[in-house]
């Protein structure tokens, strides 16, 4: 405690709130001063317990889109949707595709697939590589980056707490829903250069017209995140040098309509509790039984004397005579449903 | 008339040379012809499926420059370009009349010919274009250079050769160039 604080004379600690108020509140300046106890200072942060959710067990991971993810999808979708294939020497070939400039390592090592013995590429090959990522301001954001206030907020078809049994049924018990919130995301465009080389432009017509057939679709990964591209248009480049092999190249530019989730920490810092449930409820009905010990029969006899229908009508019989238990009725247990059994005997 | 150079001194270079080059020096290549009959080309003047004869192992004196490498965005590549000469008597003995396009292979590498230089004439002179009866028999064309680079064909379609030797050309007499003769 601060009142036992052992200071070093040489050292002097200078004080802090919590050390002034209490020499405030010992020095007397009013009654009741000083005071003899008062309560330990609240280490305890101003917490909403309702906001405390474990992700234990959680299936669902923190949402984060990087651009990493916007590459992937466009390399999955030339290896996977795409497939560029060429003709060479009546065969069909896969054409590589690669991230441009990779390292050199990467490039003639572990790449050596697409070269001969003297590490000469061998063509065709198609790389792609990102150029720019330019915000986008037409569209809305999260406002403020140190206190985002825009989420989207997504329902988890299945959450554990719903687990299907039959009290769930019984008690009417509404299903509980699990909620996501994710911050809105940064828009941005994605600008890719990448180029096809070929040895003929044969083999380029039909890689261009592949690309072509897809551009303005959404790319990626069906499982993943898929984001619109737009080609606009082509270049070609066939040149032939002395000393050297033909060239056919064709360039053209991919735009990448994409968003971005970071995992920075003081975007972890700023954001507000990702799960949420909501508010768990379940009907009860009070069932009770109840059986007839003297006085007009009940249930569904044969006279024609009034006969309470529901719990209400029970009620109400009691309250319009005064009397309580004018029936005369015993609670025996609680029971499910309405039924009458016998002249005597009533089930609510 | 002319003083040297006459056909038995060029007969006595052409004999050591080839001798120098096929038993001392004896630097071999294979060389794959191509065949123009066999090959289709397309609009753009390319033929995706090209054909060449099988090869044939002839001896030259080969130059070689170093590899020199360039990087792009598809990561580096390698070059190399080299000089191949022969002797041009071992090509008329073949019936082989090399030009652009015909493929080397050297240390496992193929060579596309990007030129052909046939200017070393001993004496200066070429029996083959005398313009006087004089001096046909003096001189001689006497070596074939082809500079090539490397190339980046990896499989050939290859048409077998008969006999060892090309095929006949035959189009100065109206015939076909290059027509084999199975």
């Amino acid at each position: 405690m601060a009142d036992n604080k052992n200071i070093n004379p040489r050292r002097p600690i200078p004080s802090d709130r919590y050390d002034k108020l209490r020499e405030n509140l010992s020095s007397g300046f009013a009654d009741n001063f000083p005071v003899e106890s008062f309560p330990p200072p609240s280490n305890r942060a101003n917490i909403i317990k309702g906001d405390i959710t474990t992700r234990k067990d959680d299936t669902v991971r923190e949402v984060y889109i990087g651009l990493e993810d916007h590459d992937k999808a466009i390399a999955y979708y030339f290896e996977n949707i795409i497939k560029p294939h060429v003709l060479v020497n009546g065969e069909l070939t896969k054409v590589p595709v690669l991230y441009g400039s990779a390292e050199r390592f990467k490039a003639v090592q572990q790449d050596g697939y697409y070269r001969d013995k003297e590490g000469k590429i061998q063509t065709p090959l198609i790389y792609f590589k990102r150029n720019s990522v330019e915000k986008r301001r037409d569209l809305g954001n999260k406002i403020d980056g140190n206190n985002p206030q825009l989420y989207y907020t997504f329902q988890e078809k299945y959450t554990k707490k719903n687990q299907y049994d039959n009290f769930s049924v019984l008690q009417n018990r509404v299903p509980q829903k699990e909620f996501h919130q994710v911050v809105i995301p940064d828009f941005v465009t994605l600008t890719y250069t990448s180029t096809i080389w070929c040895d003929f432009i044969s083999q380029m017509n039909g890689i261009i017209e592949s690309i072509n057939y897809s551009s303005d679709t959404y790319w990626g990964d069906p499982e993943k995140f898929k984001f619109n591209a737009k080609i606009d248009n082509f270049g070609n480049t066939t040149e032939l040098n002395v000393g050297d092999n033909r060239i056919v190249k064709t360039d053209f530019t991919i735009t990448l309509q994409g968003y971005l989730v970071p995992k920075s920490i003081n975007k972890l810092l700023s954001q507000k509790p990702q799960k949420s449930f909501s508010k768990s409820t379940f009907i009860v009905n009070n069932e009770v039984s109840l059986v007839k010990l003297d006085g007009p029969t009940l249930g569904r006899g044969s006279r024609t004397d009034r006969v309470p229908q529901d719990r209400g009508e029970v009620r109400e019989l009691t309250n319009s005579e005064g009397i309580t238990n004018s029936l005369n009725v015993e609670h025996l247990i609680d029971g499910i449903g309405f039924s009458a059994i016998g002249d005597d005997f009533i089930i609510f | 008339m002319a003083l040297f150079g006459g056909s038995r001194d060029i007969s006595l270079f052409n004999t050591i040379s080839k001798e120098l080059i096929n038993d001392i020096i004896q630097t071999e290549i294979a060389y794959y012809k191509f065949t123009l009959e066999h090959t289709k080309v397309n609009v753009y003047g390319e033929a995706p499926q090209k054909n060449y004869y099988e090869p044939i192992k002839i001896a030259s004196l080969i130059d070689r420059s170093d590899q020199t490498w360039t990087s792009d965005e598809f990561g580096p590549d390698v070059n190399q370009n080299i000089t191949f000469t022969f002797l041009r008597k071992e090509f008329i003995n073949l019936n082989l009349f090399s030009d652009v396009g015909d493929l080397i292979l050297f240390r496992n590498n193929f060579y596309e010919v990007d030129g052909r230089i046939e200017n070393q004439l001993a004496f200066g002179k070429d029996p083959d274009y005398a313009l006087s009866t004089e001096t046909s028999d003096f001189g001689g064309n006497f070596s074939i250079t082809l500079s090539t680079h490397l190339s980046r064909i990896e499989k050939l379609s290859l048409v077998p050769l008969k006999g060892g030797k090309y095929p006949t050309t035959v189009k100065s007499q109206g015939g076909e160039a290059n027509k084999l003769e199975y």
